[in-house]
């Protein structure tokens, strides 16, 4: 058997530590934290519920306010074309064969933006006719 | 109409998804099946946990940190975090390494808010009075002893403390501070030596 003053013993005393334990009322204060930790955690969760059809209302008007510009966008070319294709839109002091060369010209207006389409002489004859 | 048999919900799979239930909860131990409870948030279950272990977490932190007020905030800190996790607990390991995982780094965090490894020695404070003189032998080796534990790295004091108040086998400790086991022996070696030193030192 060890002797009391041992220094192994002494070292194993204090490094087993058991004399030291914790008040009487440690496990019931704890229970009454964690319940209230539970009822903090479902407030929480609760309020997040509540918060569920704001957030997807405001998500919905956020999403609209990203769609409408663009519809509103397509109107707008949509109408550009139709503008562009009306002929009542077109000088007075054109030929009738004038404007229907324009017209047709309009008909395609994303052609008149490449080069290649300005390689017929009729059509550079028509837009000096139109310079002057 | 003839019934058809849902695959899912047919007796004989009901009957065989319960035995594997059984059989799963009997490779369980105690303390695995309450925190299964607790996940379910059963305080009953969490009462007996903090009963079973309360003791000796405490004590841990108390010879870790020198400090009974840390030392009982930390021993709540560990059990709060068990309850708020043990809807996710998985009974992989042994259910000590798990709570002792958590302890641990909790003490960690505490080590590194309070700055406690930087300290002066004991016969530095017990001459500058910011100690009382021990009035007994055993009281003064125990002091003595503490200051010999501030002096160690807080890994060589956990796994001495595992090892001598848990009982854990090295492998256990390894894998509660996720190192090898032979990191474990040598930490627990010195640490060990540096008490003994200590000690040695002011008997003389």
């Amino acid at each position: 058997m060890k002797n009391k003053n041992d220094p192994e013993k002494v070292i194993e005393d204090f490094l087993s530590n058991e004399s030291a334990s914790l008040n009487e009322g440690f496990t019931e204060s704890l229970l009454v934290d964690i319940e209230k930790l539970d009822l903090e955690n479902k407030s929480v969760s609760r309020g997040v519920h509540y918060f569920i059809p704001f957030a997807s209302i405001g998500v919905a008007f956020c999403a609209l306010l990203f769609i409408i510009p663009l519809f509103d966008l397509e109107v707008t070319v949509d109408n550009q074309e139709n503008v562009a294709l009306e002929p009542n839109s077109l000088p007075s002091y054109l030929n009738d064969s004038e404007k229907i060369i324009i017209e047709d010209l309009m008909a395609i207006p994303e052609k008149l933006n490449v080069p290649e389409s300005f390689l017929s002489e009729q059509t550079y004859d028509l837009l000096v006719l139109l310079d002057s | 109409m003839q019934s058809v048999p849902n695959p899912l919900f047919s007796h004989g799979t009901l009957l065989e998804m319960s035995e594997n239930q059984d059989r799963e909860n009997c490779l369980l131990s105690d303390d695995q099946l309450l925190m299964k409870e607790v996940g379910e948030k059963c305080p009953v279950a969490m009462e007996k946990i903090i009963t079973r272990w309360k003791d000796g977490l405490f004590r841990f932190f108390d010879r870790s940190l020198q400090n009974k007020a840390d030392a009982e905030d930390l021993t709540q800190k560990v059990f709060i975090r068990v309850y708020q996790s043990a809807s996710r607990y998985q009974p992989k390991a042994k259910f000590s390494t798990y709570l002792f995982t958590i302890a641990r780094n909790l003490l960690i965090d505490e080590i590194k808010k309070s700055n406690r490894q930087q300290i002066s020695s004991y016969s530095d404070e017990l001459i500058q009075g910011q100690i009382v003189q021990p009035t007994n032998e055993a009281q003064e080796w125990n002091e003595i002893l503490n200051f010999a534990m501030k002096e160690i790295p807080e890994y060589y004091s956990t796994a001495l403390l595992l090892r001598v108040q848990r009982e854990l086998s090295y492998m256990e400790i390894a894998d509660i501070m996720k190192v090898s086991e032979s990191s474990v022996k040598t930490w627990i070696h010195r640490a060990r030596t540096h008490l003994r030193k200590t000690l040695q030192e002011y008997r003389k």
